[in-house]
Parts: C-alpha cells; structure tokens; sequence
C-alpha cells in the first residue's frame, strides 16, 4: 500500500516537490539568510558619519574581543543573565512542582495563571515594574511607612531592577519546561522512596531533581538566550546606563548610528545563543542515551 | 498520591503573587484621578480610559498592529502550508532533516539580532518606516510557529483519502481544496492563533524598522512612557491586560494548550 502511494507520488515527485516548497525558502533566503549574512558583511566594515564604507577591516572585533572596557561589557551582560536564569529556576520550581502533582482540575486554572502573563505585552509587563520599584513606587512607599528606610531606595534604572523586572518577564517559559519534565516523572518512584524512609527533601534531591534535569537545563538555556537578546526590560527598567550588551547593540544601531560596532557586537551575541543551543541539544541527546 | 508540601504550595503562591501583582498595580493607576503614581492609590477616574481613546496616539498603532498581525498570519499560513505539503513527499529523505531545519531558524534567532539585520537590510530600499517592511518582517517572525503547527497536521493526513479522491477522477486541485485543506484547518487554525498572538505582542523588531509613521501599538506605548509617562498608557496597558486573559481563556476553553515556546 504505501510502496504504491510513494511510486504514484514519485510520478509528481521533484517538480511539485519544489514548487512546494520554493515560496517557503524564498522567504527565508529574502528576509533572513541575506539580512543575517549583511549584518556579518557590515561587521567588517569601517563607517565614517553613518555611512558604510567599502573595503574589509577586523577593528571592531579587535576592539570589541580585545579591550577591557568591552570585557567588563561581556562579563556584565553574562552575570546578570545568569542570575535571572538562576532566580527563574529557584522561583519556578515550586510553582512547577505544584502544577505537575496537581489533580486535573486545579491544573488547568494553575496553567492559566501561568500563561496568561505570556500574553500581555512586555512593554506593559516591565511598565507594571517600572510602578512597583520606582523612587515613589509600590515598594518603597512600602519600606518608608513602615520605617525600614527614610529615602527611597535605588530599585529600578540600574541591574537590580533589571534582574527583578526580568525574572518575572521570563519566569512563564522556565515554569513550563520544568513542569513538562516533572510530569514525566512516575510518582511511585517518590512513594517508594517515601516507604524506604527518605525525607521529602531527600526524595527531592535524590529522585525528583535529578529526573527533571532536561526540563532544568532546557528552560535555562530558553531563558538565558532570550534574556542575552532581550531589549524592552533592559530598556525599561535597566536604563540606558547600564552596562548591557543588547542596550549596547540598540545605543550603537540607534542612537550613535555606529552600524559596524552594532553588527560586530550582534554576531558576536548571535555566536554565543547558537552555541548555548548546541551545547542543550547535544546534553538532551546525552541524557536520553544513558536512560 | 505524593502531594506538594506546605511549604512549596507557600511559595508557589508567593511566586504567583510575584507574577501577578504587577499587572493589579496597573489597573489601579488606570483608574487614578492624579497624573503621577501614588501608593496607595487615592481617588477615582475614568478620564484616563476616554484620553486615551480620544488622543489617537494608540489608536491608529492598534488598528495597524491589528492589521499586519491579520495579513502576516493570512500570508505566512499559505507559504507554511504548501512547505508542509512538500515535506511530506520528502519524508525519509535526508534533505527533509535539513528543510525542516531551516523552515525553524527564525526561532533561535534572537528579535534583536533579526531587527538590527533587517535595519541595515531594508535601508537601501527605503523601507524603514513602512508598512510593507513591517508587514515582511512580522511574516518571517511568525512563519515558524505556522509551520511547526500544521507540519504535525500534514503528518496525520490520511493519504488513502486523497488516492480515493484522485481515483474518483478529482483534479489535484480539487483534493486540496475539498480534501486535504479540510484536513488540514485545525492545525492552520491553532497555528494561526499562536503566530497572531506572537505578531501583535512583537516589539523589538517593530521597534527597530519604524520611526513614527508606522508603529505598532506596543512601540506607542514604549514611546508614550518616555514622552508623557502619566496614566494614559496604563489605561492602555489595562486593555492589553484584559484581552491577553481573555485570549487565554478562549484558548483553554477551545482545549488547546497555548504553547508559546518563542
């Protein structure tokens, strides 16, 4: 039966094949592979006023891989973006535990009041952030009445707003990961080691964290790669004086008009999301091997 | 049946309250009588809802969002649906691994490395600021998640159906239209839901390829909080806080999971 469907579609075969599938690549060749591989193009180019000129340079990567200013930049960006995927993995946890050991029903409202954040906007999420850590926002008119601080403190327009806006802004996307991982899990297993004697911490540790390791370590790696190309929080709640490399790449793009350095510091940012990918798939591909 | 610990249930409910309390802060600022941000929040007025209605800076940007998220979606379902179709006839071939691979590279590549390429990509042409460029960038952005959808609904295609159409003397037209399109609709619908949504909540790459002429509802607010900053743009922000809780619950009630794995 299906040796004679593959010959009848054989007859239509590599024509319609292609036909098929041209307008699709067309897109991807027009409005993704040409602008990726300009932007690398431009990346070694000098400009002079915004303007690109012709010939080939590795200045800006020289100045971007080679100076301690841009080394500070990088381990900056790097840190931040680790803490927010280190806070997402502590807070999500618990939520993602609750969700997973939850009967069907609960399960769906629980579901809901995680994905319905995904759908509001991030501007206005980190604008809900901006109300909360502001000088007379939420929390210190808070703080003061209760008299722990006379003046306000400094929460929002530097990292530590950032990592809190953030965390919040990409917490949804590790929740649901882990809770994927952690309904795999066969909960007899955590039974029986409740009947051979083992605390709820030591079960934790010892069974429930460890099978929910790919739902870990995919929902950190989504979350470090979007926070590395996150612009809105950065932006909103961070502040054009921070030090973070995509509010460098957007003050370069937009504001200094220093296309080459902003292409240069992009494909540097696109190098290091495409190896964080690699480096999952291939742990996946590991984990499923051994189990 | 192992249940959650007190415990955990405590913080899980701390983190929801995490996740949520923001948003509660902008609807009660939506509903505040002064202009700047007091807690707790004192009076109560509507007048914020009607200039923001009547001011127009969100308007016309609602409309436009509305609109490329519409065509971007219609465009992108008919490329992703004829993509999908291929795939199927190369199943087993090695070249399909390596097809269905670049059909999802717009997924991993970060919003803001697309939209600075695509700054530089479209200066040339003249369009920045226009709304062909922003209708061709919201296209390659949502492609993949209309893709992914409906290459999982082509796989379940029964292909006895379509030999009994073909059999029946039906043009190959014919069986796309009245067989395999049919077919084919609930995954084109729940990929369309999801690629709508990923296109009216784009902001970085909008952000980068307009200037004023054509921004989207999104880049007007950002804008409007560094112009203005009073509760007009909460106003605002509440109506996207109510239609993204209703979506949400639409989606569920249609029993799909909305999986948003951008």
């Amino acid at each position: 039966m299906s040796a004679a469907s593959s010959s009848a579609r054989g007859r239509r075969g590599f024509l319609g094949c292609s036909l098929l599938a041209s307008p699709a690549l067309l897109l991807i060749v027009l409005l993704l592979a040409l602008p990726l591989v300009q932007m690398v193009d431009a990346s070694f180019r000098r400009e002079d006023f915004g303007i690109l000129l012709p010939g080939f340079t590795l200045d800006n990567y020289r100045l971007i891989l080679g100076s301690g200013e841009y080394f500070e930049l990088f381990y900056k960006t790097g840190a931040t973006a680790l803490a927010v995927t280190a806070l997402c993995a502590a807070l999500g946890y618990p939520v993602a535990l609750m969700i997973a050991w939850s009967p069907p029903r609960n399960k769906a409202f629980l579901y809901f009041l995680v994905t319905a954040p995904l759908l509001i906007n991030t501007v206005v999420r980190s604008y809900g952030w901006l109300l909360m850590l502001g000088n007379r926002g939420v929390v210190n008119s808070m703080l003061m009445s209760v008299g722990v601080t006379d003046a306000p403190i400094p929460l929002s327009g530097n990292t530590l707003g950032l990592i809190i806006g953030a965390t919040q802004v990409f917490l949804p996307f590790m929740i649901l990961s882990l809770t994927a991982s952690l309904e795999t899990i066969d909960r007899r297993l955590l039974e029986s080691a409740g009947i051979l004697g083992a605390t709820r911490a030591r079960a934790f540790f010892d069974v429930t964290f460890p099978l929910s390791a790919p739902g870990l370590i995919g929902g950190s790696v989504l979350v470090f790669s979007l926070m590395l190309g996150a612009i809105i929080t950065p932006l909103m709640l961070g502040g054009t004086a921070i030090r973070y490399l995509s509010v460098a790449i957007y003050t370069d793009a937009m504001v200094l008009f220093n296309l080459p350095r902003a292409t240069a510091l992009s494909a540097v940012l696109l190098a290091v999301v495409i190896a964080a990918y690699a480096l999952q798939r291939r742990f996946i591909r590991s984990y499923k091997e051994r189990s | 049946m192992h249940r959650p610990s007190l415990a955990v249930r405590i913080s899980a409910y701390l983190v929801f309250a995490f996740m949520l309390v923001p948003l509660a802060v902008i609807v009660l600022f939506s509903f505040s009588d002064r202009s700047y941000f007091v807690f707790p929040p004192q009076g109560f007025s509507l007048k914020w809802y009607v200039r923001a209605w009547e001011g127009g800076q969100f308007l016309m940007p609602a409309v436009r969002s509305f609109v490329v998220a519409i065509l971007a979606t219609a465009v992108a379902s008919a490329l992703a649906i004829a993509a999908a179709l291929a795939m199927r006839r190369l199943r087993g071939y090695r070249i399909a691994n390596v097809l269905e691979f670049v059909f999802l590279t717009p997924l991993i590549i970060p919003h803001l490395i697309l939209g600075i390429a695509l700054l530089h990509y479209f200066n040339p042409p003249r369009l920045i600021d226009t709304f062909a460029g922003l209708l061709m960038a919201h296209i390659i952005l949502i492609f993949p998640f209309l893709f992914r959808t409906i290459l999982t609904s082509v796989h379940d295609l029964n292909p006895q159906l379509e030999e009994a159409s073909e059999t029946l003397g039906a043009s190959p037209w014919t069986t796309f239209r009245r067989v395999v399109l049919p077919a084919l609709l609930p995954g084109v619908f729940a990929g369309g839901v999801l690629a709508f949504i990923v296109s009216f909540d784009q902001f970085t790459v909008s952000l980068l390829i307009t200037q004023r002429d054509q921004i989207t509802l999104p880049v007007a607010i950002y804008k409007y909080l560094y112009d203005v900053n009073d509760p007009v743009a909460a106003a605002v922000s509440t109506a996207l806080v109510v239609v993204g809780f209703s979506i949400t619950l639409a989606v569920q009630r249609f029993g799909m999971k909305a999986a948003p794995s951008a």
